[in-house]
């Protein structure tokens, strides 16, 4: 099988089963709307019954908002002008490449842990209905199938976190490194070629970690495997000896999510909803986004799945 | 000894540059310099002559010096421990063995007259550490005299010195084959009624010195493009050497940059009713699309400041655009500033352009009115903080909110690449021009009126620049801008080419407002005191009575309602220190209003009013006037809040955001 077709296959997939998109949407915005209503009591608090509900409501206030950081603690300092549109996606993109992801506030980082064990809890139950499985989707197939291999699971993020620490450290290293080299270097182009080269390369490194991963995951599935130290290898193993495939579909999709990104900056809605259906209207096209990035991601499991599962690939 | 003396306090001043323009300064501190760069070394070897005469009704026993590269010799100056205070210095975390820098005076000769060998005083020299006793600091060096220099006496000194020129510090210094050579030289102190006033270098402050002529010999590889203070009147080329002459008369400083990469542009600024003014841009060559921008934000710059305040007096100016992490941007010298811009900055981002504005504008503010920045950089940085502000407001309006990505780990200087603009928020005059938040942070951390040498170092812009743009913005506002406008250029008229002190603003700004605003200067400059005034609470229900009311000549019991008939009570109040007369508003849900002028000396304020339209809102200083008022959000209260849609979309926005960093989390698993 192609990795064109393996990723057609994927998505075919995902698509068959909607309710498993739409529950783990779900799972998304219940995590996030505690915060999200703290957030908004903070926001609400900040503005009282002051005249400057209407520039709020119009767009953006930078002078309110200066007011609301001086003032704001914990999860408050992270509302940020940036959040508008796809700034808010940039934001994490850079966190993620930068390994700042885990210095956030310790409220942040600690669902945003629950968050992924949550995710490794339901991962079993997703490879299992991408298996090439049909029929409807059950909740229950779900919490079985990830309960049986929750802790295997939660024992590769531990042996995949240390190499993901091992590459940020690298990259501290590497970009240290290229600040030394370029102290007396006198054109930003030349700097900026170094920097995006060194980014480029610590992006491949978690990807490629991240798409060893996966397959170790698929094959901890699909083999039954206990032992997670061989499942990582077998995982690596599997990406280098079908490298083509499994590269080609892997950043084919990674690929198709920066499209994504793309269409999402030209029509994400701006800071300028008045009324409760246009903030409606911008809330839903924005889950929207986040409801067609978790396709994509899911996709990648899915079309992995049915690369791995296909004749030609070499197990 | 006699011999020298006598001739020394009759020797005439050396004016041997325009000598046939009007001096529009008294030029008493003139510069003959001849210095020659050796780019490998890094490296600066000098000679010049001042010549000095001593305006001041006091004999001077001493001449003073300004060393200022030493403050970067080791880690013990008082700038880098000052600098350590500050959280956002630059090149502070490792300086290596060719950062650090020296100025040394090989010699230094008393020259009675032409063709007389001098007196040598080099062994006569010491260091003095008059602001903080610091033993290891040698940025201020002291020659005694022979004899004293009386009033109306004049000195000419000839040194000779060697520098080792930094890996930028405080905008001087190299990186790579580019050069920005800013206090270079060993400087003469200014001598005032009471004495020197010869500071050491400090992190938080700049610079002071006396106006007079300057003739400068500049020798780089013929390779090199050269760029200073004044004009090239000269150029000699020998060795695969070239030695440029500049001359200009009537400033109080000179700096240069050298590096074989600028492209150069030249362009003429030519407004009705100005001066022309031929502008040079040293330009780097990846910023070529960015030159117009350069040479309109500079030229708005001369015509906005030129139609407000006074023309711009010399007829050129040269725009440098340092290389990148050179670290030499934003700064102003002479007839000479440096920019700075990367190489993506999108129009509307107000970058290069705030730079631009801001540095050109001091050749205003720091450049003809020549304050002393040790002890009141206020009176520059705020002002042109100010300048700054109102022309890029009427140029360019209000910018959009810029952020930059691609800010690696572990590089702290390899940052902000690549900037995103949101045009949909805008960042106004009030937050971008004048700063208020970064003055917010550090309202109260000193008195404006304290010497800017004894600010803490982490907050002293904040009152250099901030607060003084945000006091000048509201004069603006409660004096009008015309008043504020002749102020101003009142001050610039009368204290061109002078050492204006605070009270000679304080006293143009009485005279000319007719005001005493002495009240005003008190609170902002005299204090540290924070303005916040809100409003409280505001109530506005049917008029209801219950009690005892005289009726018949009787007190009798009466308990009434009436829906006809609202009672509104609203307490202002004044949570800041300061002091402000604010107009207070209660605007009534019939359009009508009431209007109260209170003079925010008290605590609180209560407003109690009947009438048939329920109160819709009350607001203190709703025009905005005060721009200190460090919270504005609570100087405004509806009757029934509107707050629940805004909350609810701003929080949406963020639970997008914070369900892609789940996602991002989940990335790990």
């Amino acid at each position: 099988m192609s990795s064109l077709k393996a990723a057609f296959s994927g998505f075919g997939r995902v698509l068959a089963s909607p309710s498993l998109v739409l529950f783990l949407w779900l799972v998304s915005v219940l995590v996030a709307i505690p915060l999200a209503v703290a957030m908004a009591g903070s926001i609400e608090e900040s503005i009282g019954s002051s005249l400057v509900h209407q520039n709020l409501r119009d767009g953006f206030d930078m002078g309110w908002y200066g007011e609301f950081d001086a003032r704001a603690k914990g999860v408050e300092k992270t509302l940020s002008p940036s959040l508008v549109g796809a700034g808010a996606f940039f934001d994490n993109i850079e966190a993620w490449l930068n390994g700042r992801l885990f210095e956030m506030l310790p409220a942040l980082v600690a669902l945003g842990v629950v968050y992924a064990l949550l995710w490794g809890l339901f991962l079993g139950g997703i490879l299992h209905r991408y298996a090439d499985r049909r029929g409807l989707f059950r909740l229950s197939e779900l919490f079985s199938q990830g309960g049986e291999f929750f802790f295997r699971f939660v024992r590769l993020a531990v042996l995949s976190g240390f190499l993901y620490y091992l590459v940020y450290r690298f990259a501290g290293w590497l970009f240290g490194r290229i600040e030394d080299a370029t102290r007396d270097v006198t054109v930003e182009k030349t700097v900026l070629g170094y920097v995006v080269a060194a980014a480029l390369l610590v992006a491949l490194l978690l990807t490629f970690i991240h798409m060893a991963f996966d397959y170790a995951k698929i094959a901890t599935y699909k083999e039954n495997r206990r032992s997670m130290i061989l499942a990582a290898i077998k995982g690596f193993r599997l990406v280098l000896g079908n490298l083509g495939r499994t590269t080609f579909l892997y950043y084919g999709l990674g690929f198709f999510g920066l499209v994504l990104l793309g269409a999402y900056y030209v029509v994400a809605p701006g800071p300028g909803q008045a009324s409760v259906p246009s903030v409606v209207f911008a809330f839903l096209v924005g889950q929207a986004y986040l409801v067609a990035k978790l396709m994509l991601r899911l996709t990648f499991y899915a079309g992995q799945m049915a690369l791995y599962e296909s004749s030609g690939f070499n197990r | 000894m006699t011999r020298f003396s006598s001739l020394l306090w009759f020797l005439p001043i050396l004016v041997p540059i325009e000598a046939v323009a009007q001096p529009l300064s008294l030029r008493n501190a003139n510069y003959r310099i001849e210095v020659e760069l050796d780019p490998e070394a890094k490296t600066l070897t000098g000679r010049e002559t001042i010549t000095w005469k001593n305006l001041q009704p006091i004999a001077a026993a001493d001449l003073r010096f300004h060393l200022y590269w030493n403050a970067w010799l080791n880690n013990r100056s008082t700038w880098l421990q000052e600098a350590r205070l500050r959280t956002t210095g630059r090149n502070l975390e490792d300086p290596r063995e060719g950062d650090w820098s020296s100025s040394e005076v090989e010699s230094i000769r008393l020259i009675p007259d032409v063709g007389v060998p001098g007196i040598d005083l080099t062994s006569r020299t010491r260091f003095e550490a008059p602001d903080d006793g610091n033993p290891e600091d040698r940025t201020l060096m002291v020659v005694s005299l022979p004899e004293p220099v009386p009033p109306e006496g004049a000195a000419q000194v000839e040194l000779t010195w060697k520098a080792k020129i930094p890996r930028t510090f405080a905008r001087t210094g190299y990186r790579g084959n580019f050069f920005f050579l800013a206090q270079w030289f060993p400087k003469l102190a200014v001598l005032e009624a009471s004495g020197w006033n010869a500071h050491q270098f400090h992190a938080g402050t700049e610079f002071y010195s006396d106006y007079g002529d300057y003739d400068v010999s500049l020798t780089v590889p013929s390779a090199y493009v050269v760029g200073a203070t004044g004009r090239e009147t000269d150029r000699k080329e020998a060795s695969g050497k070239t030695t440029y002459r500049y001359q200009q008369s009537d400033v109080h400083d000179f700096a240069w940059t050298a590096s074989p990469d600028y492209l150069v542009f030249e362009e003429r600024f030519e407004v009705s009713g100005l001066p022309p003014v031929d502008m040079r841009l040293l330009l780097q060559p990846e910023h070529l699309e960015q030159k117009d921008r350069h040479f309109h934000a500079t030229a708005k710059a001369l015509e906005n400041y030129g139609k407000w305040y006074g023309p711009y007096p010399y007829d050129h100016v040269t725009v440098v655009d340092p290389a990148y992490g050179s670290g030499a941007g934003g700064m102003e010298y002479p007839t000479f500033f440096t920019a700075g811009t990367r190489l993506l900055n999108p129009e509307g981002g107000g970058s290069p352009e705030g730079v631009t504005v801001h540095e050109c504008g001091h050749q205003f503010w720091y450049g003809i009115v020549g304050n002393n920045e040790f002890e009141h950089a206020w009176l520059d940085e705020g002002f042109n903080t100010f300048s700054t502000a109102r022309t890029m407001d009427v140029t360019y309006g209000p910018r959009s909110y810029v952020k930059r990505y691609l800010n690696p780990r572990g590089a702290e200087r390899l940052s902000g690449f690549l900037p995103l603009l949101f045009d949909d928020i805008e960042v106004d005059r009030v937050i971008g021009g004048d700063r208020l938040d970064g003055y917010r942070e550090d309202a109260t951390w000193d008195a404006q009126s304290t010497p800017t040498y004894k600010y803490f170092p982490a907050t002293g812009g904040a009152h250099s620049y901030n607060k003084t743009s945000l006091w000048l913005h509201t004069l603006e506002r409660y004096l009008g801008w015309d008043m504020l406008q002749r102020t101003l250029s009142t001050f610039f008229a009368r204290y061109q080419f002078k050492h204006p002190r605070p009270e000679d603003f304080f006293a143009v700004a009485n005279e000319v407002s007719g005001q005493d605003l002495t009240w005003f200067f008190d609170q902002v400059h005299r204090s540290s005191n924070d303005f916040d005034y809100a409003i409280d609470s505001v109530t506005s229900e049917p008029s209801k009575f219950k009690g005892f009311a005289e009726k018949s000549g009787e007190l009798v019991h009466r308990e009434e309602e009436r829906n006809d008939l609202y009672r509104t009570e609203v307490v202002a109040r004044r949570l800041g220190a300061a002091t402000f007369p604010v107009e207070v508003v209660l605007l009534f849900e019939d359009g009508t209003e009431k209007h109260d002028l209170w003079d925010g000396k008290d605590r609180w304020k209560l407003y109690v009013e009947e009438g048939s339209s329920k109160l819709r809102y009350a607001a203190v200083d709703p025009s905005r006037k005060l721009l200190l008022d460090l919270y504005y959000t609570n100087n405004s209260k509806l009757v029934e809040s509107q707050s629940k849609l805004p909350a609810r979309k701003w929080a949406s926005k963020w639970m997008i955001w914070f369900q892609d960093l789940l996602a991002t989390f989940a990335f790990f698993v």
